[in-house]
Protein backbone atom coordinates (compact mmCIF):
# COMPACT_ATOMS: atom_id res chain seq x y z
CA UNK A 1 0.00 0.00 0.00
CA UNK A 2 2.81 2.33 0.97
CA UNK A 3 4.75 1.53 -2.16
CA UNK A 4 1.72 2.22 -4.36
CA UNK A 5 1.29 5.61 -2.64
CA UNK A 6 4.97 6.39 -3.21
CA UNK A 7 4.67 5.36 -6.85
CA UNK A 8 1.63 7.61 -7.41
CA UNK A 9 3.36 10.55 -5.69
CA UNK A 10 6.49 10.05 -7.78
CA UNK A 11 4.47 9.78 -10.98
CA UNK A 12 2.53 12.96 -10.18
CA UNK A 13 5.73 14.83 -9.34
CA UNK A 14 7.35 13.65 -12.54
CA UNK A 15 4.28 14.62 -14.51
CA UNK A 16 4.24 18.10 -13.02
CA UNK A 17 7.96 18.51 -13.64
CA UNK A 18 7.60 17.42 -17.24
CA UNK A 19 4.61 19.72 -17.72
CA UNK A 20 6.61 22.58 -16.29
CA UNK A 21 9.58 21.89 -18.53
CA UNK A 22 7.31 21.55 -21.52
CA UNK A 23 5.77 24.94 -20.77
CA UNK A 24 9.18 26.60 -20.51
CA UNK A 25 10.41 25.03 -23.71
CA UNK A 26 7.37 26.03 -25.75
CA UNK A 27 7.92 29.77 -26.17
CA UNK A 28 5.27 31.44 -28.31
CA UNK A 29 6.19 32.53 -31.83
CA UNK A 30 5.93 36.16 -32.79
CA UNK A 31 6.56 37.90 -36.10
CA UNK A 32 8.28 41.28 -36.17
CA UNK A 33 5.92 44.07 -37.26
CA UNK A 34 7.91 46.24 -39.68
CA UNK A 35 5.50 49.17 -39.35
CA UNK A 36 6.21 49.43 -35.64
CA UNK A 37 9.88 48.60 -35.70
CA UNK A 38 12.79 51.01 -35.85
CA UNK A 39 16.42 50.26 -36.54
CA UNK A 40 18.24 53.55 -36.17
CA UNK A 41 21.95 54.26 -36.34
CA UNK A 42 24.08 57.25 -35.57
CA UNK A 43 27.66 58.04 -36.50
CA UNK A 44 30.04 60.93 -36.22
CA UNK A 45 30.69 63.01 -39.36
CA UNK A 46 34.21 64.46 -39.69
CA UNK A 47 34.44 64.35 -35.91
CA UNK A 48 32.25 67.44 -35.91
CA UNK A 49 28.61 66.46 -35.90
CA UNK A 50 26.43 63.40 -35.49
CA UNK A 51 24.07 62.21 -38.17
CA UNK A 52 21.30 59.66 -37.88
CA UNK A 53 19.92 57.17 -40.33
CA UNK A 54 17.55 54.24 -40.29
CA UNK A 55 16.65 51.09 -42.16
CA UNK A 56 13.10 51.18 -43.49
CA UNK A 57 12.58 47.43 -44.00
CA UNK A 58 13.01 45.06 -41.08
CA UNK A 59 11.79 41.51 -40.70
CA UNK A 60 12.26 38.90 -38.02
CA UNK A 61 10.86 36.45 -35.55
CA UNK A 62 10.70 36.20 -31.80
CA UNK A 63 10.22 33.18 -29.57
CA UNK A 64 8.99 34.76 -26.36
CA UNK A 65 8.34 32.94 -23.12
CA UNK A 66 7.19 35.30 -20.39
CA UNK A 67 7.45 32.58 -17.75
CA UNK A 68 10.99 31.67 -18.66
CA UNK A 69 12.57 34.60 -20.54
CA UNK A 70 15.91 32.84 -20.71
CA UNK A 71 14.27 30.39 -23.11
CA UNK A 72 13.39 33.26 -25.43
CA UNK A 73 15.17 34.07 -28.67
CA UNK A 74 14.90 36.45 -31.59
CA UNK A 75 16.21 37.02 -35.08
CA UNK A 76 16.06 40.44 -36.71
CA UNK A 77 16.76 40.72 -40.45
CA UNK A 78 17.41 44.17 -41.84
CA UNK A 79 17.16 44.93 -45.57
CA UNK A 80 20.44 46.80 -46.02
CA UNK A 81 19.17 48.35 -49.26
CA UNK A 82 16.46 50.17 -47.27
CA UNK A 83 19.01 52.45 -45.58
CA UNK A 84 17.60 55.95 -45.36
CA UNK A 85 19.31 59.15 -44.24
CA UNK A 86 17.02 61.67 -45.97
CA UNK A 87 19.63 62.33 -48.67
CA UNK A 88 19.44 60.18 -51.81
CA UNK A 89 23.06 60.66 -52.82
CA UNK A 90 24.29 59.70 -49.38
CA UNK A 91 21.94 56.71 -49.35
CA UNK A 92 23.31 55.60 -52.73
CA UNK A 93 26.83 55.97 -51.38
CA UNK A 94 26.01 53.99 -48.24
CA UNK A 95 24.58 51.18 -50.41
CA UNK A 96 27.68 51.11 -52.64
CA UNK A 97 30.77 48.92 -52.13
CA UNK A 98 32.29 51.82 -50.19
CA UNK A 99 30.09 50.95 -47.22
CA UNK A 100 27.37 48.25 -47.05
CA UNK A 101 27.78 46.79 -50.57
CA UNK A 102 24.10 45.86 -50.55
CA UNK A 103 24.28 44.04 -53.89
CA UNK A 104 26.54 41.39 -52.38
CA UNK A 105 25.31 41.65 -48.79
CA UNK A 106 21.58 42.41 -49.00
CA UNK A 107 20.82 41.78 -45.32
CA UNK A 108 22.15 42.56 -41.88
CA UNK A 109 21.10 40.10 -39.19
CA UNK A 110 21.00 40.16 -35.42
CA UNK A 111 20.39 36.72 -33.93
CA UNK A 112 20.26 36.15 -30.19
CA UNK A 113 22.23 33.28 -28.73
CA UNK A 114 21.41 33.88 -25.06
CA UNK A 115 18.86 35.96 -23.17
CA UNK A 116 19.57 36.45 -19.47
CA UNK A 117 16.87 38.10 -17.35
CA UNK A 118 18.01 41.12 -15.34
CA UNK A 119 16.22 43.68 -13.21
CA UNK A 120 12.62 44.58 -13.98
CA UNK A 121 11.90 43.78 -17.66
CA UNK A 122 15.52 44.09 -18.70
CA UNK A 123 17.64 41.37 -20.27
CA UNK A 124 21.28 40.89 -21.00
CA UNK A 125 21.27 39.70 -24.58
CA UNK A 126 24.13 37.96 -26.30
CA UNK A 127 23.69 37.98 -30.06
CA UNK A 128 25.49 37.38 -33.33
CA UNK A 129 25.55 40.47 -35.50
CA UNK A 130 26.28 39.70 -39.16
CA UNK A 131 27.13 42.56 -41.48
CA UNK A 132 29.00 42.39 -44.82
CA UNK A 133 29.60 38.70 -44.31
CA UNK A 134 31.31 39.16 -40.95
CA UNK A 135 29.70 37.72 -37.82
CA UNK A 136 30.69 38.93 -34.37
CA UNK A 137 29.18 38.29 -30.98
CA UNK A 138 27.90 41.32 -29.12
CA UNK A 139 26.28 41.78 -25.73
CA UNK A 140 23.80 44.50 -24.87
CA UNK A 141 20.96 45.31 -22.54
CA UNK A 142 17.44 45.08 -23.92
CA UNK A 143 14.25 46.18 -22.26
CA UNK A 144 10.80 44.75 -22.71
CA UNK A 145 8.85 47.89 -23.54
CA UNK A 146 5.44 46.30 -23.27
CA UNK A 147 3.24 43.29 -23.81
CA UNK A 148 -0.48 42.89 -24.33
CA UNK A 149 -3.40 42.75 -26.73
CA UNK A 150 -3.87 45.19 -29.58
CA UNK A 151 -7.31 46.56 -30.57
CA UNK A 152 -7.64 43.87 -33.24
CA UNK A 153 -7.24 40.98 -30.85
CA UNK A 154 -3.61 40.21 -31.64
CA UNK A 155 -1.04 39.68 -28.93
CA UNK A 156 2.03 41.87 -29.10
CA UNK A 157 5.31 42.22 -27.31
CA UNK A 158 7.88 44.98 -27.71
CA UNK A 159 11.58 45.27 -26.97
CA UNK A 160 14.25 47.89 -27.34
CA UNK A 161 18.00 47.69 -27.11
CA UNK A 162 21.01 49.76 -28.03
CA UNK A 163 24.62 48.92 -28.69
CA UNK A 164 27.72 50.38 -30.29
CA UNK A 165 29.93 48.56 -32.77
CA UNK A 166 33.18 49.41 -34.50
CA UNK A 167 32.20 49.35 -38.19
CA UNK A 168 35.79 48.51 -39.16
CA UNK A 169 35.34 45.13 -37.43
CA UNK A 170 32.68 44.34 -40.03
CA UNK A 171 34.65 45.40 -43.08
CA UNK A 172 32.76 48.70 -43.39
CA UNK A 173 36.14 50.34 -43.47
CA UNK A 174 36.06 53.19 -45.94
CA UNK A 175 36.64 56.80 -44.88
CA UNK A 176 37.49 56.22 -41.23
CA UNK A 177 38.64 59.84 -41.05
CA UNK A 178 35.35 61.14 -42.42
CA UNK A 179 32.80 58.88 -40.84
CA UNK A 180 33.23 57.72 -37.25
CA UNK A 181 34.33 54.16 -36.59
CA UNK A 182 31.91 53.73 -33.71
CA UNK A 183 28.33 53.36 -34.85
CA UNK A 184 25.52 53.19 -32.32
CA UNK A 185 22.43 51.22 -33.24
CA UNK A 186 19.04 51.38 -31.60
CA UNK A 187 16.81 48.41 -32.30
CA UNK A 188 13.22 48.81 -31.16
CA UNK A 189 10.76 46.24 -32.38
CA UNK A 190 7.22 45.15 -31.86
CA UNK A 191 6.20 41.59 -32.69
CA UNK A 192 2.78 40.02 -33.20
CA UNK A 193 1.93 36.54 -31.94
CA UNK A 194 1.44 34.06 -34.75
CA UNK B 1 39.02 66.11 -44.55
CA UNK B 2 42.75 65.48 -44.90
CA UNK B 3 43.21 66.15 -48.63
CA UNK B 4 46.99 65.80 -48.46
CA UNK B 5 46.62 62.42 -46.77
CA UNK B 6 44.18 61.27 -49.46
CA UNK B 7 46.57 62.36 -52.21
CA UNK B 8 49.44 60.56 -50.53
CA UNK B 9 47.44 57.36 -50.28
CA UNK B 10 45.82 57.32 -53.71
CA UNK B 11 48.34 59.12 -55.92
CA UNK B 12 51.82 59.55 -54.43
CA UNK B 13 52.17 56.09 -52.88
CA UNK B 14 51.03 54.06 -55.93
CA UNK B 15 53.09 56.26 -58.21
CA UNK B 16 56.19 55.74 -56.07
CA UNK B 17 55.72 51.95 -55.95
CA UNK B 18 55.25 51.72 -59.73
CA UNK B 19 58.20 54.01 -60.40
CA UNK B 20 60.52 52.18 -58.04
CA UNK B 21 59.78 48.68 -59.31
CA UNK B 22 59.91 49.72 -62.97
CA UNK B 23 63.14 51.65 -62.47
CA UNK B 24 65.04 48.89 -60.69
CA UNK B 25 63.91 46.25 -63.20
CA UNK B 26 64.44 48.32 -66.37
CA UNK B 27 60.71 48.21 -66.97
CA UNK B 28 60.35 44.46 -66.65
CA UNK B 29 58.37 44.75 -63.42
CA UNK B 30 56.24 47.63 -64.69
CA UNK B 31 53.03 45.60 -64.44
CA UNK B 32 53.90 44.34 -60.96
CA UNK B 33 54.71 47.91 -60.01
CA UNK B 34 51.39 49.35 -61.17
CA UNK B 35 49.46 46.50 -59.51
CA UNK B 36 51.62 46.84 -56.40
CA UNK B 37 50.77 50.53 -56.31
CA UNK B 38 47.08 49.66 -56.57
CA UNK B 39 47.41 47.18 -53.70
CA UNK B 40 49.29 49.76 -51.65
CA UNK B 41 46.46 52.27 -52.06
CA UNK B 42 43.87 49.61 -51.21
CA UNK B 43 45.71 48.73 -47.99
CA UNK B 44 46.32 52.36 -47.05
CA UNK B 45 42.65 53.20 -47.54
CA UNK B 46 41.08 50.23 -45.80
CA UNK B 47 43.81 48.56 -43.77
CA UNK B 48 44.29 44.81 -43.80
CA UNK B 49 40.96 43.20 -44.69
CA UNK B 50 42.08 39.59 -44.64
CA UNK B 51 42.67 37.22 -47.52
CA UNK B 52 40.81 36.01 -49.47
CA UNK B 53 38.59 39.08 -49.50
CA UNK B 54 35.04 38.66 -48.21
CA UNK B 55 33.86 41.61 -50.28
CA UNK B 56 34.00 40.68 -53.97
CA UNK B 57 34.84 44.25 -54.94
CA UNK B 58 38.13 43.93 -53.03
CA UNK B 59 39.57 41.35 -55.43
CA UNK B 60 40.83 43.85 -58.02
CA UNK B 61 44.19 44.74 -56.37
CA UNK B 62 45.05 41.09 -55.72
CA UNK B 63 44.22 39.73 -59.16
CA UNK B 64 45.87 42.73 -60.80
CA UNK B 65 49.03 41.71 -58.96
CA UNK B 66 48.70 38.23 -60.45
CA UNK B 67 48.28 39.99 -63.80
CA UNK B 68 51.51 41.85 -63.13
CA UNK B 69 53.30 38.52 -62.73
CA UNK B 70 51.68 37.29 -65.96
CA UNK B 71 53.09 40.40 -67.61
CA UNK B 72 56.58 38.97 -67.13
CA UNK B 73 55.74 36.61 -69.99
CA UNK B 74 57.27 38.35 -73.04
CA UNK B 75 54.62 39.28 -75.58
CA UNK B 76 56.65 37.87 -78.48
CA UNK B 77 57.15 34.45 -76.89
CA UNK B 78 54.30 32.09 -77.81
CA UNK B 79 51.85 35.00 -78.24
CA UNK B 80 48.81 32.77 -78.77
CA UNK B 81 49.47 30.89 -75.53
CA UNK B 82 50.08 34.18 -73.74
CA UNK B 83 46.78 35.57 -75.02
CA UNK B 84 45.00 32.39 -73.91
CA UNK B 85 46.52 32.77 -70.43
CA UNK B 86 45.40 36.40 -70.31
CA UNK B 87 41.84 35.43 -71.31
CA UNK B 88 41.75 32.72 -68.62
CA UNK B 89 43.03 35.23 -66.05
CA UNK B 90 40.42 37.78 -67.11
CA UNK B 91 37.59 35.24 -66.93
CA UNK B 92 38.80 33.98 -63.56
CA UNK B 93 39.00 37.52 -62.21
CA UNK B 94 35.55 38.30 -63.59
CA UNK B 95 34.16 35.23 -61.85
CA UNK B 96 35.56 36.37 -58.49
CA UNK B 97 33.63 39.62 -58.90
CA UNK B 98 30.42 38.16 -60.31
CA UNK B 99 30.14 34.97 -58.20
CA UNK B 100 28.26 36.51 -55.22
CA UNK B 101 25.67 38.01 -57.55
CA UNK B 102 25.36 34.72 -59.43
CA UNK B 103 24.65 33.04 -56.09
CA UNK B 104 21.63 35.11 -55.09
CA UNK B 105 20.72 37.80 -57.59
CA UNK B 106 21.50 36.85 -61.18
CA UNK B 107 19.99 34.30 -63.56
CA UNK B 108 22.37 32.10 -65.57
CA UNK B 109 21.98 34.43 -68.55
CA UNK B 110 22.70 37.53 -66.50
CA UNK B 111 25.73 35.84 -64.97
CA UNK B 112 27.08 34.92 -68.40
CA UNK B 113 26.49 38.46 -69.65
CA UNK B 114 28.22 40.01 -66.62
CA UNK B 115 31.19 37.65 -67.00
CA UNK B 116 31.52 38.34 -70.71
CA UNK B 117 31.18 42.11 -70.28
CA UNK B 118 33.78 42.20 -67.48
CA UNK B 119 36.27 40.01 -69.32
CA UNK B 120 35.83 41.83 -72.64
CA UNK B 121 36.27 45.22 -70.97
CA UNK B 122 39.52 43.97 -69.50
CA UNK B 123 40.60 42.35 -72.75
CA UNK B 124 40.12 45.62 -74.64
CA UNK B 125 42.44 47.35 -72.20
CA UNK B 126 45.00 44.55 -72.32
CA UNK B 127 45.02 44.35 -76.13
CA UNK B 128 45.25 48.13 -76.50
CA UNK B 129 48.19 48.21 -74.09
CA UNK B 130 50.06 45.44 -75.87
CA UNK B 131 49.31 46.82 -79.34
CA UNK B 132 50.49 50.32 -78.43
CA UNK B 133 54.06 48.98 -78.31
CA UNK B 134 56.63 49.66 -79.61
CA UNK B 135 56.22 52.90 -81.55
CA UNK B 136 54.78 55.14 -78.92
CA UNK B 137 55.54 53.97 -75.42
CA UNK B 138 55.30 57.46 -73.96
CA UNK B 139 52.11 58.44 -75.75
CA UNK B 140 50.62 55.03 -74.92
CA UNK B 141 51.43 55.42 -71.24
CA UNK B 142 50.01 58.92 -71.12
CA UNK B 143 46.84 57.83 -72.93
CA UNK B 144 46.41 54.83 -70.62
CA UNK B 145 46.91 56.96 -67.51
CA UNK B 146 44.28 59.41 -68.75
CA UNK B 147 41.84 56.60 -69.58
CA UNK B 148 42.15 55.36 -65.98
CA UNK B 149 41.84 58.89 -64.64
CA UNK B 150 38.67 59.43 -66.69
CA UNK B 151 37.31 56.08 -65.54
CA UNK B 152 37.99 57.16 -61.95
CA UNK B 153 35.81 60.20 -62.54
CA UNK B 154 32.99 58.09 -63.98
CA UNK B 155 33.15 55.73 -61.00
CA UNK B 156 33.11 58.62 -58.56
CA UNK B 157 29.98 59.97 -60.23
CA UNK B 158 28.42 56.51 -60.01
CA UNK B 159 28.51 56.36 -56.25
CA UNK B 160 31.77 54.60 -55.44
CA UNK B 161 34.50 56.97 -54.33
CA UNK B 162 36.56 53.99 -53.21
CA UNK B 163 36.45 52.54 -56.74
CA UNK B 164 37.39 55.97 -58.06
CA UNK B 165 40.39 56.13 -55.75
CA UNK B 166 41.55 52.68 -56.86
CA UNK B 167 41.25 53.70 -60.52
CA UNK B 168 43.10 56.90 -59.62
CA UNK B 169 45.87 54.80 -58.06
CA UNK B 170 46.36 52.92 -61.35
CA UNK B 171 46.33 56.24 -63.22
CA UNK B 172 48.99 57.55 -60.82
CA UNK B 173 51.12 54.44 -61.36
CA UNK B 174 50.86 54.77 -65.12
CA UNK B 175 51.55 58.51 -64.84
CA UNK B 176 54.71 57.79 -62.89
CA UNK B 177 55.81 55.33 -65.56
CA UNK B 178 55.11 57.99 -68.19
CA UNK B 179 57.45 60.36 -66.33
CA UNK B 180 60.03 57.58 -66.14
CA UNK B 181 59.68 57.00 -69.88
CA UNK B 182 60.47 60.68 -70.50
CA UNK B 183 63.95 60.15 -69.10
CA UNK B 184 66.66 58.77 -71.40
CA UNK B 185 67.15 55.61 -69.33
CA UNK B 186 63.54 54.90 -68.54
CA UNK B 187 62.19 52.38 -71.00
CA UNK B 188 58.79 50.97 -70.06
CA UNK B 189 57.65 48.02 -72.19
CA UNK B 190 53.87 48.30 -72.51
CA UNK B 191 53.22 44.55 -72.95
CA UNK B 192 54.55 43.99 -69.43
CA UNK B 193 51.71 46.20 -68.24
CA UNK B 194 49.01 44.56 -70.34
CA UNK B 195 47.60 41.83 -68.05
CA UNK B 196 47.71 43.95 -64.86
CA UNK B 197 46.14 46.94 -66.62
CA UNK B 198 43.52 44.74 -68.32
CA UNK B 199 42.45 42.97 -65.13
CA UNK B 200 42.36 46.18 -63.09
CA UNK B 201 40.42 48.00 -65.80
CA UNK B 202 37.87 45.23 -66.33
CA UNK B 203 37.21 44.68 -62.64
CA UNK B 204 37.01 48.34 -61.68
CA UNK B 205 34.60 49.23 -64.50
CA UNK B 206 32.51 46.15 -63.68
CA UNK B 207 32.50 47.09 -59.99
CA UNK B 208 30.87 50.36 -60.99
CA UNK B 209 28.38 48.63 -63.29
CA UNK B 210 27.48 45.68 -61.09
CA UNK B 211 27.83 47.01 -57.55
CA UNK B 212 27.41 50.78 -57.92
CA UNK B 213 25.29 52.94 -60.22
CA UNK B 214 27.44 53.16 -63.38
CA UNK B 215 24.87 53.26 -66.23
CA UNK B 216 25.13 50.43 -68.82
CA UNK B 217 25.78 52.96 -71.58
CA UNK B 218 28.70 54.43 -69.64
CA UNK B 219 30.06 50.89 -69.14
CA UNK B 220 29.77 50.27 -72.90
CA UNK B 221 31.69 53.47 -73.65
CA UNK B 222 34.34 52.63 -71.05
CA UNK B 223 34.65 49.14 -72.56
CA UNK B 224 35.82 50.60 -75.87
CA UNK B 225 37.67 53.58 -74.35
CA UNK B 226 41.07 51.77 -74.16
CA UNK B 227 40.96 51.40 -77.95
CA UNK B 228 41.40 55.17 -78.04
CA UNK B 229 44.95 54.46 -76.87
CA UNK B 230 45.64 52.99 -80.32
CA UNK B 231 44.12 55.99 -82.06
CA UNK B 232 46.01 58.30 -79.72
CA UNK B 233 49.22 56.53 -80.62
CA UNK B 234 48.70 56.81 -84.34
CA UNK B 235 47.50 60.44 -84.28
CA UNK B 236 50.19 61.43 -81.78
CA UNK B 237 52.87 59.82 -83.92
CA UNK B 238 51.93 62.07 -86.87
CA UNK B 239 52.75 65.27 -84.99
CA UNK B 240 56.09 66.84 -85.85
CA UNK B 241 56.89 67.92 -82.31
CA UNK B 242 56.93 65.24 -79.58
CA UNK B 243 55.16 67.52 -77.12
CA UNK B 244 52.33 68.17 -79.59
CA UNK B 245 52.15 64.44 -80.23
CA UNK B 246 51.71 63.77 -76.53
CA UNK B 247 49.09 66.49 -76.21
CA UNK B 248 47.14 65.06 -79.15
CA UNK B 249 47.40 61.54 -77.73
CA UNK B 250 46.19 62.74 -74.33
CA UNK B 251 43.30 64.67 -75.79
CA UNK B 252 42.17 61.73 -77.92
CA UNK B 253 42.32 59.38 -74.94
CA UNK B 254 40.15 61.68 -72.90
CA UNK B 255 37.27 61.78 -75.41
CA UNK B 256 35.59 58.43 -74.67
CA UNK B 257 36.18 58.49 -70.90
CA UNK B 258 34.92 62.07 -70.86
CA UNK B 259 31.77 60.86 -72.62
CA UNK B 260 31.38 58.05 -70.06
CA UNK B 261 31.78 60.57 -67.25
CA UNK B 262 29.16 62.82 -68.82
CA UNK B 263 26.72 59.89 -69.06
CA UNK B 264 27.34 59.01 -65.41
CA UNK B 265 26.89 62.66 -64.43
CA UNK B 266 23.59 62.92 -66.34
CA UNK B 267 22.30 59.75 -64.67
CA UNK B 268 23.35 61.02 -61.26
CA UNK B 269 21.77 64.43 -61.89
CA UNK B 270 18.49 62.88 -63.07
CA UNK B 271 18.36 60.96 -59.77
CA UNK B 272 18.76 64.27 -57.98
CA UNK B 273 15.97 65.80 -60.08
CA UNK B 274 13.66 62.95 -59.19
CA UNK B 275 14.50 63.47 -55.55
CA UNK B 276 13.67 67.14 -55.67
CA UNK B 277 10.60 66.85 -57.91
CA UNK B 278 8.30 67.44 -54.96
CA UNK B 279 8.40 71.13 -54.03
CA UNK B 280 9.96 71.78 -50.68
CA UNK B 281 8.40 74.13 -48.18
CA UNK B 282 9.87 77.62 -48.59
CA UNK B 283 12.41 78.84 -46.07
CA UNK B 284 11.95 81.94 -43.90
CA UNK B 285 13.23 84.20 -46.67
CA UNK B 286 10.91 82.68 -49.27
CA UNK B 287 13.65 80.61 -50.90
CA UNK B 288 13.01 76.88 -51.36
CA UNK B 289 14.20 74.90 -48.39
CA UNK B 290 16.41 71.84 -48.48
CA UNK B 291 19.17 70.85 -50.86
CA UNK B 292 18.92 69.04 -54.17
CA UNK B 293 19.77 65.63 -52.78
CA UNK B 294 17.21 65.74 -50.01
CA UNK B 295 14.73 62.90 -50.30
CA UNK B 296 11.31 64.52 -50.35
CA UNK B 297 9.68 61.11 -50.52
CA UNK B 298 11.08 60.32 -47.08
CA UNK B 299 12.35 56.98 -48.28
CA UNK B 300 9.03 55.81 -49.76
CA UNK B 301 9.19 54.50 -53.30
Amino acid sequence: MRSIKTLITTALAAGLLLAGLGGAASAASYKVDNAHTSVIFKASHLGIGTFYGRFNKVDGSVAWDAAAPDKSAFTITVDADSVFTADKKRDTHLKSPDFFNTKQFPTITLKSTAVKPGAKDTFEVTADLTMKGVTKTITFTAKKTGEGKDPWGGERVGFEGSFTVNRLDYGVSYMPEGLGKDVTLIVAFEAVKE
Amino acid sequence: MDVVGLLLKSAVAPGAVALLLAAVSRGRLAGVGVAGGLLTTYLLLLGWQGFPPVDATHWAPWVALAGGVLGLWPADRAPAARLAAVVVALLGSAWLLVAPLAAHAFSAGETALALAATALTGLAAERATVAAEPQAGRAGLLALALVFAGMAGALGLSGTLFGAQLAGAVAAGLGALFLLALTPFGRVPLPALGPAVGIAYGLLVATGGLYAELPPLAWAVLAVAPLAVLLARSLGARARRPLVGLAVAGAVALVPVGAAGAIAQLASASDGDAASATPSAPGPDGAPAGDEAADDDYGYE
